[in-house]
């Protein structure tokens, strides 16, 4: 056991002064291994989502609450909550599952306003922010507030209500978690309840409408797993690399071999770039 | 002076990689090729077809974990 450890982590004369960790073919081995982990990740997050998917967290309300909390902050008026405004971004959300886009206007050239306009919300000033894969509501909201477009939606004085829609489906060939937050301000006179009613959502929407469910979160995360199998990885290397390079200098062993230094600061960087990749992205 | 230039370029990439996540697909092949192109630019007067392959593959490693972290995030 000690000198299979041995053999593989520490260089000495049965792997040619080099662990064999770092040979061509073990680093081609691990390679084939991390895109093999890949495809098994991507299969089983599709076939048993319960086990193996993505973890969401993200709720409507903690939406709300959390726009509102920055509102408050920044001095302005909390929004109220709108039915009409929701229902607008669940038909948005639906809209981009059935045509397959991530885009503020859809293929066919419908610009967020049209969910507005469809449910009869007739709106002086309005605007929408979108998000997809956070975890939870925290990142998002922070996310949108990095933003200087997300930002100046949030904290617009204009704006007097907001409506928001979260969505749990298979989204351009990954389980994903879409938001879409809408703000509006009617038009006081108009009496927009007796429109609520007569949506004009096509039927493909309304049909992804229907079947959307909040799903339950799965035993694994898919983006924590592949992060920790990453960290893993590159920590493994790390530290190889380090005793390499200390056993070969202190032996003087010369050998044909790329530049040790250079490979720990590439692993190095690769390291802190993985520890801080958070999932999402705003739009 | 290399090394430096070398840590420079990598995290310049590395925080791009980070602050703009809709060019992550991008900025992980531009990161493993500038790591795969300084190896034989440092290593010209010698350089072994083993020298090339080791670059190449860690590149390349680097690389796939940034991609399948970017399509995973």
């Amino acid at each position: 056991m000690f000198k299979i450890l041995s053999h593989l982590f520490w260089p000495h004369q049965s792997n040619n002064y080099k662990a064999k960790t770092l040979h061509i073919s073990s680093l081609s081995v691990l390679m084939l291994l991390v895109m093999a982990g890949q495809i098994l990740i991507t299969i089983f997050s599709r076939s048993i989502p319960t086990v193996l998917g993505i973890a969401s967290s993200i709720t409507a309300q903690e939406l709300v609450d959390l726009t509102n909390a920055k509102r408050v902050e920044a001095g302005l008026p909390a929004l109220e909550f709108n039915q009409l405004l929701a229902q607008a971004a669940q038909a948005k959300a639906a809209d981009m599952i059935v045509k397959n886009y991530w885009a503020h206007t859809s293929p066919d050239g419908a610009t967020p306003w049209v969910w507005f306009k469809n449910l009869g919300y007739k709106y002086l000033y309005a605007g929408e922010n979108l998000a997809r894969d956070f975890s939870d509501s925290v990142g998002v909201v922070n996310a949108w507030m990095n933003s200087p477009t997300h930002r100046e939606n949030i904290l617009s004085n204009r704006c007097r209500e907001v409506g928001i829609a979260v969505v749990h489906d298979n989204f351009q060939g990954q389980p994903t978690t879409l938001v879409v937050q809408m703000f509006g301000t009617q038009v006081s006179s108009v009496p927009v309840e007796a429109k609520a009613k007569v949506g004009r959502i096509t039927e493909a929407a309304e049909a992804v409408l229907a079947e959307v469910q909040v799903v339950s979160s799965p035993l694994i995360d898919s983006f924590s797993l592949t992060k920790a199998v990453s960290i893993s990885l590159t920590l493994v290397l790390l530290v190889v690399m380090v005793i390499d390079a200390v056993v070969i200098t202190r032996k003087r062993i010369v050998r044909l071999s790329g530049k040790a230094w250079a490979h720990l600061v590439f692993l190095g960087i690769l390291l802190l770039v993985i520890i801080g990749i958070q999932p999402g992205l705003i739009l | 002076m290399s090394y430096l230039a070398l840590t420079l370029i990598l995290g310049i990439l590395g925080g791009a990689y980070l602050y703009w996540p809709a060019y992550r697909l991008g900025l992980s092949l531009a990161l493993g090729l500038s790591y795969f192109l300084w190896g034989v630019l440092m290593h010209k007067r010698e350089l072994h077809w083993q020298i090339v392959l080791e670059y190449f593959s860690l590149a390349l490693m680097g690389a796939s974990l940034l991609i399948f972290m970017g399509l995973r995030a």
